[in-house]
Protein backbone atom coordinates (compact mmCIF):
# COMPACT_ATOMS: atom_id res chain seq x y z
CA UNK A 1 0.00 0.00 0.00
CA UNK A 2 2.13 2.70 1.11
CA UNK A 3 4.76 2.23 -2.07
CA UNK A 4 2.17 3.06 -4.54
CA UNK A 5 1.32 6.09 -2.14
CA UNK A 6 3.58 8.41 -3.62
CA UNK A 7 2.41 7.55 -7.32
CA UNK A 8 -0.78 9.20 -7.26
CA UNK A 9 -1.45 13.07 -8.14
CA UNK A 10 -5.01 14.63 -8.84
CA UNK A 11 -6.24 16.78 -11.36
CA UNK A 12 -9.18 18.77 -10.64
CA UNK A 13 -11.22 20.94 -12.86
CA UNK A 14 -14.04 23.11 -12.71
CA UNK A 15 -14.75 26.42 -14.41
CA UNK A 16 -15.80 27.85 -10.87
CA UNK A 17 -13.02 28.99 -8.72
CA UNK A 18 -14.88 28.60 -5.38
CA UNK A 19 -15.67 25.37 -5.96
CA UNK A 20 -11.72 24.26 -6.63
CA UNK A 21 -10.50 26.19 -4.04
CA UNK A 22 -13.22 24.17 -2.02
CA UNK A 23 -11.89 20.77 -3.13
CA UNK A 24 -8.44 21.44 -2.87
CA UNK A 25 -8.72 22.20 0.89
CA UNK A 26 -10.94 19.19 1.16
CA UNK A 27 -8.36 16.87 -0.24
CA UNK A 28 -5.34 18.61 1.50
CA UNK A 29 -7.04 17.51 4.84
CA UNK A 30 -8.05 13.55 3.97
CA UNK A 31 -4.58 13.36 2.12
CA UNK A 32 -2.06 15.94 3.16
CA UNK A 33 0.94 14.69 0.90
CA UNK A 34 -0.96 14.18 -2.44
CA UNK A 35 -0.28 16.24 -5.15
CA UNK A 36 -3.00 18.50 -6.61
CA UNK A 37 -3.17 20.51 -10.18
CA UNK A 38 -5.90 22.57 -11.00
CA UNK A 39 -7.66 23.58 -14.31
CA UNK A 40 -10.30 26.28 -15.05
CA UNK A 41 -11.51 24.57 -18.04
CA UNK A 42 -11.09 21.26 -20.60
CA UNK A 43 -9.08 22.69 -22.96
CA UNK A 44 -6.20 23.75 -20.51
CA UNK A 45 -6.85 20.45 -18.70
CA UNK A 46 -6.48 18.11 -22.09
CA UNK A 47 -3.04 20.74 -22.73
CA UNK A 48 -2.25 19.42 -19.46
CA UNK A 49 -2.77 15.83 -19.71
CA UNK A 50 -0.63 15.96 -23.01
CA UNK A 51 1.96 17.58 -21.26
CA UNK A 52 2.15 14.80 -18.93
CA UNK A 53 2.25 12.19 -21.67
CA UNK A 54 4.82 14.08 -23.00
CA UNK A 55 6.90 13.89 -19.56
CA UNK A 56 6.24 10.58 -18.68
CA UNK A 57 7.48 9.35 -15.58
CA UNK A 58 6.73 5.86 -15.65
CA UNK A 59 4.24 4.52 -13.25
CA UNK A 60 2.39 7.61 -12.01
CA UNK A 61 -1.25 7.19 -11.46
CA UNK A 62 -3.35 10.55 -11.88
CA UNK A 63 -7.11 10.97 -10.62
CA UNK A 64 -9.09 13.30 -12.30
CA UNK A 65 -12.20 14.70 -10.90
CA UNK A 66 -14.02 17.01 -13.60
CA UNK A 67 -17.18 18.84 -13.59
CA UNK A 68 -20.09 18.11 -15.83
CA UNK A 69 -21.22 21.30 -16.95
CA UNK A 70 -19.02 23.83 -18.27
CA UNK A 71 -18.84 26.37 -21.02
CA UNK A 72 -17.08 26.02 -24.03
CA UNK A 73 -16.84 22.23 -23.83
CA UNK A 74 -18.61 19.16 -21.34
CA UNK A 75 -17.14 16.82 -19.10
CA UNK A 76 -18.72 14.24 -22.11
CA UNK A 77 -16.78 16.21 -24.73
CA UNK A 78 -13.97 16.90 -22.82
CA UNK A 79 -13.82 12.87 -22.55
CA UNK A 80 -14.19 12.76 -26.41
CA UNK A 81 -11.52 14.58 -27.05
CA UNK A 82 -9.32 12.83 -24.78
CA UNK A 83 -9.98 9.30 -25.71
CA UNK A 84 -9.49 9.88 -29.52
CA UNK A 85 -5.85 11.93 -28.72
CA UNK A 86 -2.81 9.91 -27.74
CA UNK A 87 -2.89 8.37 -24.70
CA UNK A 88 -0.25 9.59 -22.01
CA UNK A 89 1.49 7.01 -20.82
CA UNK A 90 0.60 7.36 -17.28
CA UNK A 91 -2.71 5.61 -16.32
CA UNK A 92 -5.69 7.91 -15.42
CA UNK A 93 -9.23 7.58 -13.45
CA UNK A 94 -11.39 9.87 -14.32
CA UNK A 95 -14.68 10.86 -11.75
CA UNK A 96 -17.32 13.34 -13.06
CA UNK A 97 -18.70 15.62 -10.57
CA UNK A 98 -21.95 17.11 -11.37
CA UNK A 99 -24.76 18.79 -9.08
CA UNK A 100 -27.64 16.31 -10.09
CA UNK A 101 -27.21 13.09 -11.66
CA UNK A 102 -29.32 12.43 -14.41
CA UNK A 103 -30.89 9.63 -16.81
CA UNK A 104 -28.84 11.24 -19.38
CA UNK A 105 -25.78 11.48 -17.96
CA UNK A 106 -25.45 8.05 -16.82
CA UNK A 107 -26.34 6.90 -20.66
CA UNK A 108 -23.64 9.01 -22.10
CA UNK A 109 -21.29 7.90 -18.91
CA UNK A 110 -21.62 4.48 -20.26
CA UNK A 111 -19.96 5.33 -23.51
CA UNK A 112 -16.91 6.17 -21.90
CA UNK A 113 -14.14 5.11 -19.57
CA UNK A 114 -15.65 6.78 -16.51
CA UNK A 115 -14.90 5.88 -13.12
CA UNK A 116 -17.83 6.80 -11.62
CA UNK A 117 -20.30 9.96 -11.06
CA UNK A 118 -20.49 11.74 -7.96
CA UNK A 119 -23.66 14.21 -6.59
CA UNK A 120 -21.66 17.50 -5.43
CA UNK A 121 -20.22 17.95 -2.92
CA UNK A 122 -17.48 15.96 -2.95
CA UNK A 123 -17.37 15.29 0.87
CA UNK A 124 -15.04 13.84 3.10
CA UNK A 125 -16.52 10.29 3.39
CA UNK A 126 -16.73 10.34 -0.19
CA UNK A 127 -13.22 10.93 -1.27
CA UNK A 128 -12.26 8.55 1.88
CA UNK A 129 -14.09 5.61 -0.05
CA UNK A 130 -13.12 6.99 -3.29
CA UNK A 131 -8.98 6.95 -1.89
CA UNK A 132 -9.54 3.23 -0.55
CA UNK A 133 -11.00 1.54 -3.18
CA UNK A 134 -8.28 2.50 -5.32
CA UNK A 135 -5.62 2.26 -2.90
CA UNK A 136 -4.33 5.50 -2.72
CA UNK B 1 -115.61 8.46 -34.25
CA UNK B 2 -116.19 7.07 -30.71
CA UNK B 3 -115.73 8.81 -27.87
CA UNK B 4 -112.63 6.52 -26.84
CA UNK B 5 -110.97 6.85 -30.42
CA UNK B 6 -111.41 10.72 -29.85
CA UNK B 7 -109.77 10.95 -26.92
CA UNK B 8 -107.25 8.48 -27.59
CA UNK B 9 -106.21 10.94 -30.43
CA UNK B 10 -106.53 13.24 -28.48
CA UNK B 11 -103.54 12.15 -26.10
CA UNK B 12 -101.42 10.77 -29.42
CA UNK B 13 -101.70 14.54 -30.63
CA UNK B 14 -100.36 16.22 -27.24
CA UNK B 15 -97.74 13.39 -27.11
CA UNK B 16 -96.76 14.68 -30.62
CA UNK B 17 -96.71 17.93 -29.53
CA UNK B 18 -94.72 17.07 -26.69
CA UNK B 19 -92.30 15.23 -28.48
CA UNK B 20 -91.89 18.16 -30.74
CA UNK B 21 -91.64 20.77 -28.76
CA UNK B 22 -88.98 18.98 -26.87
CA UNK B 23 -86.86 18.32 -30.16
CA UNK B 24 -87.23 21.84 -31.64
CA UNK B 25 -86.53 23.58 -28.19
CA UNK B 26 -83.46 21.33 -26.78
CA UNK B 27 -80.48 22.75 -27.00
CA UNK B 28 -78.14 19.48 -27.60
CA UNK B 29 -77.79 17.99 -30.99
CA UNK B 30 -79.19 15.00 -30.96
CA UNK B 31 -80.27 13.13 -33.78
CA UNK B 32 -82.93 9.92 -34.19
CA UNK B 33 -81.96 7.36 -36.42
CA UNK B 34 -84.18 4.76 -37.41
CA UNK B 35 -83.50 1.21 -37.47
CA UNK B 36 -83.12 1.20 -41.53
CA UNK B 37 -80.48 3.70 -40.93
CA UNK B 38 -83.01 6.82 -42.12
CA UNK B 39 -82.43 10.48 -40.40
CA UNK B 40 -85.80 10.46 -39.10
CA UNK B 41 -85.72 13.59 -36.81
CA UNK B 42 -82.79 16.31 -35.32
CA UNK B 43 -83.02 19.14 -32.81
CA UNK B 44 -82.14 22.86 -34.47
CA UNK B 45 -78.65 22.47 -32.65
CA UNK B 46 -77.80 19.35 -34.80
CA UNK B 47 -78.72 21.25 -37.61
CA UNK B 48 -76.51 23.74 -36.82
CA UNK B 49 -73.79 21.68 -36.01
CA UNK B 50 -73.55 19.25 -38.54
CA UNK B 51 -74.98 21.70 -41.92
CA UNK B 52 -78.81 19.46 -42.10
CA UNK B 53 -81.81 21.13 -43.30
CA UNK B 54 -84.95 19.77 -43.52
CA UNK B 55 -84.24 18.01 -46.65
CA UNK B 56 -82.07 15.74 -45.58
CA UNK B 57 -85.05 14.50 -43.67
CA UNK B 58 -86.17 10.89 -44.75
CA UNK B 59 -82.41 10.31 -46.42
CA UNK B 60 -80.07 7.01 -45.45
CA UNK B 61 -77.48 8.33 -43.15
CA UNK B 62 -74.81 6.72 -45.81
CA UNK B 63 -76.13 9.75 -48.03
CA UNK B 64 -75.08 12.44 -45.28
CA UNK B 65 -72.18 10.23 -44.02
CA UNK B 66 -69.82 13.54 -45.11
CA UNK B 67 -71.32 15.85 -42.39
CA UNK B 68 -70.03 13.39 -39.58
CA UNK B 69 -66.66 13.19 -40.10
CA UNK B 70 -66.09 11.45 -37.61
CA UNK B 71 -64.81 7.44 -37.59
CA UNK B 72 -67.15 4.39 -37.45
CA UNK B 73 -70.20 6.46 -36.82
CA UNK B 74 -71.87 4.39 -38.78
CA UNK B 75 -70.41 0.39 -37.43
CA UNK B 76 -71.22 2.41 -33.63
CA UNK B 77 -74.90 2.82 -34.58
CA UNK B 78 -74.87 -0.66 -35.74
CA UNK B 79 -73.18 -2.22 -32.96
CA UNK B 80 -76.26 -0.45 -30.65
CA UNK B 81 -79.28 -1.79 -32.94
CA UNK B 82 -78.06 -5.07 -33.52
CA UNK B 83 -75.82 -5.65 -29.73
CA UNK B 84 -78.74 -3.40 -27.67
CA UNK B 85 -75.90 -1.72 -26.62
CA UNK B 86 -75.13 1.61 -25.41
CA UNK B 87 -72.24 3.65 -27.13
CA UNK B 88 -70.18 6.45 -25.55
CA UNK B 89 -67.32 8.04 -27.21
CA UNK B 90 -65.69 11.29 -27.59
CA UNK B 91 -65.30 12.82 -30.71
CA UNK B 92 -63.88 15.52 -32.62
CA UNK B 93 -66.24 17.44 -35.51
CA UNK B 94 -64.97 19.21 -38.51
CA UNK B 95 -65.27 22.75 -36.53
CA UNK B 96 -62.86 21.02 -34.26
CA UNK B 97 -65.38 20.93 -31.54
CA UNK B 98 -65.38 18.09 -28.73
CA UNK B 99 -68.25 15.94 -28.24
CA UNK B 100 -69.43 13.29 -25.80
CA UNK B 101 -71.48 11.50 -28.23
CA UNK B 102 -73.85 8.93 -26.84
CA UNK B 103 -75.84 6.48 -28.93
CA UNK B 104 -78.68 5.12 -27.19
CA UNK B 105 -81.62 2.53 -28.43
CA UNK B 106 -84.46 3.62 -29.40
CA UNK B 107 -86.74 0.79 -28.12
CA UNK B 108 -90.25 0.21 -29.20
CA UNK B 109 -92.14 -0.83 -25.90
CA UNK B 110 -95.16 -2.61 -27.47
CA UNK B 111 -92.64 -5.16 -28.59
CA UNK B 112 -89.54 -4.34 -27.51
CA UNK B 113 -87.66 -4.01 -30.20
CA UNK B 114 -84.85 -2.05 -31.69
CA UNK B 115 -86.43 1.23 -34.15
CA UNK B 116 -83.05 2.80 -34.04
CA UNK B 117 -80.94 5.19 -31.91
CA UNK B 118 -80.82 8.31 -30.86
CA UNK B 119 -77.41 10.11 -30.99
CA UNK B 120 -76.87 13.14 -28.64
CA UNK B 121 -74.11 15.42 -28.36
CA UNK B 122 -72.58 16.92 -25.38
CA UNK B 123 -70.06 19.71 -25.93
CA UNK B 124 -66.67 18.94 -24.03
CA UNK B 125 -64.49 21.11 -26.06
CA UNK B 126 -63.76 23.04 -22.75
CA UNK B 127 -63.55 20.61 -20.20
CA UNK B 128 -60.85 18.95 -23.06
CA UNK B 129 -59.18 22.35 -23.69
CA UNK B 130 -58.93 22.29 -19.96
CA UNK B 131 -57.32 19.26 -19.41
CA UNK B 132 -54.95 20.06 -22.35
CA UNK B 133 -54.10 23.35 -20.60
CA UNK B 134 -53.68 21.18 -17.05
CA UNK B 135 -50.91 19.26 -18.90
CA UNK B 136 -49.15 21.94 -20.20
CA UNK B 137 -49.01 23.34 -16.80
CA UNK B 138 -48.09 20.20 -15.49
CA UNK B 139 -45.32 19.58 -17.95
CA UNK B 140 -44.28 23.23 -17.61
CA UNK B 141 -44.02 23.09 -13.60
CA UNK B 142 -42.00 19.69 -13.93
CA UNK B 143 -39.29 21.22 -16.00
CA UNK B 144 -38.87 24.51 -14.07
CA UNK B 145 -39.05 22.30 -10.76
CA UNK B 146 -35.86 20.36 -12.21
CA UNK B 147 -34.54 23.50 -13.25
CA UNK B 148 -34.78 25.18 -10.14
CA UNK B 149 -33.61 22.06 -8.24
CA UNK B 150 -30.53 21.67 -10.39
CA UNK B 151 -29.57 25.35 -10.46
CA UNK B 152 -30.47 25.32 -6.41
CA UNK B 153 -27.79 22.22 -5.94
CA UNK B 154 -24.87 24.24 -7.35
CA UNK B 155 -24.64 26.74 -5.12
CA UNK B 156 -25.96 24.58 -2.18
CA UNK B 157 -23.56 22.05 -2.47
CA UNK B 158 -20.46 25.02 -2.70
CA UNK B 159 -22.35 26.08 1.17
CA UNK B 160 -22.46 22.65 2.08
CA UNK B 161 -18.44 22.52 1.64
CA UNK B 162 -17.72 25.92 2.80
CA UNK B 163 -19.64 25.06 6.27
CA UNK B 164 -17.92 22.01 6.88
CA UNK B 165 -14.49 23.57 6.22
CA UNK B 166 -15.63 26.90 8.82
CA UNK B 167 -16.21 24.30 11.69
CA UNK B 168 -12.44 22.38 11.96
CA UNK B 169 -11.38 27.04 11.92
CA UNK B 170 -8.52 25.75 13.80
CA UNK B 171 -7.12 24.25 11.23
CA UNK B 172 -7.54 26.67 8.55
CA UNK B 173 -5.35 29.92 7.89
CA UNK B 174 -6.28 32.86 8.37
CA UNK B 175 -6.69 33.61 4.82
CA UNK B 176 -8.27 30.55 4.10
CA UNK B 177 -10.98 31.68 6.64
CA UNK B 178 -11.87 35.17 5.96
CA UNK B 179 -12.12 33.40 1.92
CA UNK B 180 -14.29 31.14 3.16
CA UNK B 181 -16.77 33.36 4.85
CA UNK B 182 -16.46 35.22 1.41
CA UNK B 183 -17.73 32.38 -0.22
CA UNK B 184 -20.56 31.75 1.89
CA UNK B 185 -21.68 35.56 1.72
CA UNK B 186 -21.59 35.50 -2.19
CA UNK B 187 -23.03 32.14 -2.93
CA UNK B 188 -25.86 32.83 -0.71
CA UNK B 189 -26.51 36.45 -2.88
CA UNK B 190 -26.51 34.18 -5.84
CA UNK B 191 -29.36 31.82 -4.35
CA UNK B 192 -31.22 35.42 -3.64
CA UNK B 193 -30.65 36.11 -7.48
CA UNK B 194 -31.46 33.35 -8.82
CA UNK B 195 -35.09 33.16 -6.30
CA UNK B 196 -35.53 36.37 -7.47
CA UNK B 197 -35.82 35.84 -10.88
CA UNK B 198 -37.74 33.31 -10.95
CA UNK B 199 -40.60 34.49 -8.60
CA UNK B 200 -40.15 38.14 -10.68
CA UNK B 201 -41.26 35.65 -14.12
CA UNK B 202 -43.74 33.62 -12.64
CA UNK B 203 -45.30 36.85 -11.09
CA UNK B 204 -45.06 38.34 -14.50
CA UNK B 205 -46.10 35.16 -16.78
CA UNK B 206 -49.13 33.92 -14.86
CA UNK B 207 -50.65 38.10 -14.07
CA UNK B 208 -53.54 38.60 -15.06
CA UNK B 209 -53.16 42.10 -14.41
CA UNK B 210 -51.82 43.48 -17.23
CA UNK B 211 -53.55 46.63 -18.07
CA UNK B 212 -51.59 49.40 -20.24
CA UNK B 213 -50.93 52.12 -18.51
CA UNK B 214 -48.68 55.26 -19.50
CA UNK B 215 -45.29 54.84 -18.09
CA UNK B 216 -42.68 56.61 -17.58
CA UNK B 217 -39.64 54.78 -18.96
CA UNK B 218 -37.02 56.36 -16.85
CA UNK B 219 -38.85 54.83 -13.64
CA UNK B 220 -39.27 51.76 -14.49
CA UNK B 221 -35.26 51.41 -15.15
CA UNK B 222 -34.72 52.91 -12.27
CA UNK B 223 -36.42 50.16 -10.15
CA UNK B 224 -35.29 47.31 -12.48
CA UNK B 225 -31.67 48.48 -11.64
CA UNK B 226 -32.62 48.68 -7.85
CA UNK B 227 -33.38 44.71 -8.18
CA UNK B 228 -30.45 44.02 -10.01
CA UNK B 229 -27.86 45.97 -7.97
CA UNK B 230 -26.23 43.06 -6.70
CA UNK B 231 -25.42 41.37 -9.53
CA UNK B 232 -24.35 44.60 -11.48
CA UNK B 233 -22.55 45.37 -8.05
CA UNK B 234 -20.77 41.65 -8.28
CA UNK B 235 -19.70 42.00 -11.66
CA UNK B 236 -18.62 45.89 -11.72
CA UNK B 237 -21.32 46.58 -14.72
CA UNK B 238 -21.06 49.31 -16.32
CA UNK B 239 -24.32 50.68 -17.07
CA UNK B 240 -25.20 53.35 -20.30
CA UNK B 241 -28.40 55.11 -21.26
CA UNK B 242 -29.59 56.92 -23.77
CA UNK B 243 -33.10 57.61 -23.64
CA UNK B 244 -34.96 59.10 -26.34
CA UNK B 245 -38.55 57.76 -25.92
CA UNK B 246 -39.57 58.31 -22.26
CA UNK B 247 -43.58 57.92 -22.49
CA UNK B 248 -44.62 54.12 -23.09
CA UNK B 249 -47.81 52.54 -22.65
CA UNK B 250 -47.77 49.01 -21.49
CA UNK B 251 -48.38 46.79 -18.67
CA UNK B 252 -45.72 48.37 -15.72
CA UNK B 253 -45.44 44.85 -14.32
CA UNK B 254 -45.11 43.44 -18.03
CA UNK B 255 -41.96 46.12 -19.13
CA UNK B 256 -40.25 45.81 -15.84
CA UNK B 257 -39.98 41.94 -16.59
CA UNK B 258 -38.98 42.76 -19.94
CA UNK B 259 -36.20 44.87 -18.75
CA UNK B 260 -35.52 42.81 -15.86
CA UNK B 261 -34.94 39.73 -18.25
CA UNK B 262 -32.85 41.46 -20.99
CA UNK B 263 -30.22 43.33 -18.41
CA UNK B 264 -29.82 39.87 -16.44
CA UNK B 265 -29.09 38.83 -19.16
CA UNK B 266 -26.16 40.83 -20.15
CA UNK B 267 -24.70 40.62 -16.57
CA UNK B 268 -25.09 36.66 -16.52
CA UNK B 269 -24.05 35.89 -19.95
CA UNK B 270 -20.80 38.00 -19.68
CA UNK B 271 -17.46 37.32 -21.81
CA UNK B 272 -15.26 35.80 -18.76
CA UNK B 273 -12.34 38.43 -19.89
CA UNK B 274 -13.98 41.63 -19.29
CA UNK B 275 -16.61 43.45 -17.20
CA UNK B 276 -19.42 43.46 -18.90
CA UNK B 277 -20.50 47.05 -20.49
CA UNK B 278 -24.52 47.13 -20.95
CA UNK B 279 -26.15 50.01 -23.09
CA UNK B 280 -30.12 50.67 -22.40
CA UNK B 281 -31.76 52.36 -25.22
CA UNK B 282 -35.05 53.73 -25.84
CA UNK B 283 -35.73 55.63 -29.67
CA UNK B 284 -38.70 55.84 -31.91
CA UNK B 285 -38.63 53.87 -34.92
CA UNK B 286 -41.23 54.44 -37.61
CA UNK B 287 -44.78 53.59 -35.14
CA UNK B 288 -42.86 51.71 -32.81
CA UNK B 289 -40.87 52.68 -29.59
CA UNK B 290 -38.34 50.68 -29.50
CA UNK B 291 -35.77 49.50 -26.25
CA UNK B 292 -32.41 48.34 -27.10
CA UNK B 293 -30.88 46.62 -24.59
CA UNK B 294 -26.92 45.92 -25.73
CA UNK B 295 -23.81 44.31 -24.35
CA UNK B 296 -20.62 43.19 -25.17
CA UNK B 297 -20.55 39.73 -23.84
CA UNK B 298 -20.18 36.17 -24.30
CA UNK B 299 -22.44 36.35 -27.65
CA UNK B 300 -24.97 33.83 -28.76
CA UNK B 301 -24.11 31.20 -31.90
CA UNK B 302 -25.70 31.80 -35.09
CA UNK B 303 -26.96 28.49 -34.72
CA UNK B 304 -28.67 28.87 -31.44
CA UNK B 305 -30.01 32.28 -31.84
CA UNK B 306 -33.61 30.95 -32.62
CA UNK B 307 -33.37 28.76 -29.91
CA UNK B 308 -33.15 31.01 -27.41
CA UNK B 309 -36.71 32.02 -27.44
CA UNK B 310 -38.07 28.67 -26.82
CA UNK B 311 -39.08 28.02 -23.41
CA UNK B 312 -36.53 26.19 -21.40
CA UNK B 313 -33.79 26.53 -23.83
CA UNK B 314 -30.47 28.37 -22.20
CA UNK B 315 -27.57 29.49 -24.14
CA UNK B 316 -25.34 27.97 -21.95
CA UNK B 317 -25.89 25.34 -19.70
CA UNK B 318 -23.11 25.82 -16.91
CA UNK B 319 -25.14 29.20 -16.33
CA UNK B 320 -27.42 29.37 -13.70
CA UNK B 321 -31.05 30.33 -15.22
CA UNK B 322 -34.46 28.84 -16.00
CA UNK B 323 -34.59 29.69 -19.66
CA UNK B 324 -37.49 31.73 -19.32
CA UNK B 325 -36.34 34.94 -19.53
CA UNK B 326 -36.01 35.62 -23.45
CA UNK B 327 -39.03 33.51 -23.51
CA UNK B 328 -41.42 35.44 -21.58
CA UNK B 329 -39.77 39.04 -23.08
CA UNK B 330 -40.77 37.48 -27.06
CA UNK B 331 -44.34 35.81 -25.42
CA UNK B 332 -45.14 39.73 -23.90
CA UNK B 333 -44.09 41.36 -26.74
CA UNK B 334 -45.71 39.31 -29.43
CA UNK B 335 -49.06 39.46 -27.22
CA UNK B 336 -49.23 43.15 -27.10
CA UNK B 337 -49.01 43.11 -31.15
CA UNK B 338 -44.67 44.08 -31.01
CA UNK B 339 -41.75 42.38 -32.01
CA UNK B 340 -37.98 41.05 -30.77
CA UNK B 341 -35.01 41.29 -32.66
CA UNK B 342 -31.96 39.97 -31.50
CA UNK B 343 -28.27 40.33 -33.27
CA UNK B 344 -25.40 38.36 -31.60
CA UNK B 345 -21.91 37.68 -32.59
CA UNK B 346 -19.68 35.26 -30.22
CA UNK B 347 -17.47 36.84 -28.29
CA UNK B 348 -18.49 40.30 -28.95
CA UNK B 349 -21.73 40.67 -27.74
CA UNK B 350 -26.21 41.10 -27.91
CA UNK B 351 -28.61 43.09 -28.98
CA UNK B 352 -32.14 42.68 -27.96
CA UNK B 353 -34.27 44.93 -30.07
CA UNK B 354 -38.05 45.21 -28.76
CA UNK B 355 -40.27 47.70 -30.41
CA UNK B 356 -43.83 48.72 -28.74
CA UNK B 357 -46.11 49.56 -31.18
CA UNK B 358 -48.17 51.70 -29.08
CA UNK B 359 -46.16 55.23 -28.01
CA UNK B 360 -47.30 58.30 -26.63
CA UNK B 361 -44.98 61.22 -26.15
Amino acid sequence: MNSSKGQWSILLVDDDDTTNFLNNLLIKEVHPSIKIHTESGAVAALRYLNSLSENAITKQKLLVFFDINMPEMDGFEFLDAYEKGDRPQIETTIIMLTSSINRRDIDRAKEHQLYDIIEKPLTPEKLKRIFSDLGI
Amino acid sequence: MKKKEKEALREIRTLKDEFENYFANTIIPQIYIDADYVLRRFTPPAMKQFNLSIEHLGKSIFDVLDNFRFPSFVENIKHVIEQKEIVEKEVQTTDLSWFQMNILPYIRKQDNRIDGVIVTFVDISRRIEDLKEQERLIAENEILFDTVVHDIKGPLSVLIMAASELKKSEKLSEEDFIKLLDIVDSTVGKMVEFIDEVSENRKAEYSNVDQSELLNFENILEDVLLTLRDPIHRTNAELRFDIQVSQVSFSRRKLRSILYNLVLNSIKYQASDRIPEISVKSFREGDFAVISVEDNGMGIEKALQKDVFKKYVRADESIEGTGIGLHLVKQIITQAGGKVELESTPGKGTEVKIYISSILG
